[in-house]
């Protein structure tokens, strides 16, 4: 199995918000609007409710961190690389921003050389992880 | 959300002195998808109209955890290869590549519709 560690000095968790049991179908539609859940399909009440429930938010954690990826057995490289750079793939998932904003990990460290370098070539940002992080892969 | 057989299915993995990490207790990393637009429910063990060809059939996800966070996620990119405009509406996350437990079952909250060779990343969030 190939992995991947990201360094961050900006660390952050994902969290989901509790949508209240109670809530009319106009309180639905109006925090549906707010956090761009789609409508435009007329979902019902219950189905809404789970759309909301699929929400996640970020919020800061104190840093710095390291994210690790495991990838399945077999994967192709490329995919590898994809799924974490793509928007709305890995280090969009575990990083500040979204998308163009998420920025650049501190360093790419990984047991396969070609994928570090790709990645680090990618973001710019240095191949290894520092020694201190060598043994934070779980 | 975490069903009724994702907890019995937690439970074991975390507590029975008898887990192994395969067979029933093997981590639920695969990614099920369907069209179904019925939310879903504690009760659910299946996913109801899984997608099973056309780029969309069950497949391994890729795992990520932030150290000291309360979340882990697991991502999968998928492309379509169907014929039919296909609108995901649910990811189902089981153990297995087929049959298996059904652990989480969410609701997509912008469901994509795809078409051959349409890409979708998909990320699922999972709170410890």
């Amino acid at each position: 199995m190939v992995f991947v560690l990201l360094g961050t000095d900006r660390p952050v968790e994902s969290y989901r918000t509790e949508v209240a049991p109670d809530l009319s179908a106009k309180q639905l539609h109006a925090l549906a609007a707010e956090a761009g859940v789609e409508v435009g399909d007329r979902p019902g009440a219950e189905l809404l409710r789970a759309r909301l429930e699929g929400v996640t938010r970020k919020r800061d954690l104190a840093g710095p961190s390291v994210v690790t990826v495991n990838f399945p057995d077999g994967m192709p490289l490329m995919e590898c690389a994809n799924t974490v750079t793509l928007p709305q793939g890995v280090w969009d998932s575990h990083s500040p921003g979204a998308f163009a904003d998420s920025g650049s990990p501190l360093w790419v460290g990984s047991d396969s050389p070609a994928l570090q370098a790709l990645l680090a070539e990618h973001y710019g940002c240095p191949a290894g992880a520092p020694a201190k992080s060598k043994g934070d892969k779980l | 959300m975490r069903v009724a057989s994702g907890r019995t299915f937690q439970s074991n993995v975390m507590g029975n002195t008898a887990s192994t990490g395969t067979g029933v207790y093997a981590p639920a990393t695969f990614f099920a998808l369907t069209e179904n637009a019925t939310a879903p429910a504690d009760a659910d063990t299946a996913l109801l109209g899984e997608l099973t060809a056309g780029g969309f059939a069950r497949a391994v996800g890729v795992y990520a955890y932030t150290a000291g966070a309360s979340n882990w996620t697991l991502s999968k990119t998928f492309t379509s290869a169907d014929a039919t405009t296909r609108t995901l509406q649910k990811i189902g996350i089981f153990n297995a590549s087929t049959a298996g437990t059904l652990v989480f079952e969410t609701a997509i909250p912008s469901p994509p519709a795809l078409v051959s060779g349409d890409q979708v990343a998909l990320t699922s969030t999972i709170s410890i």
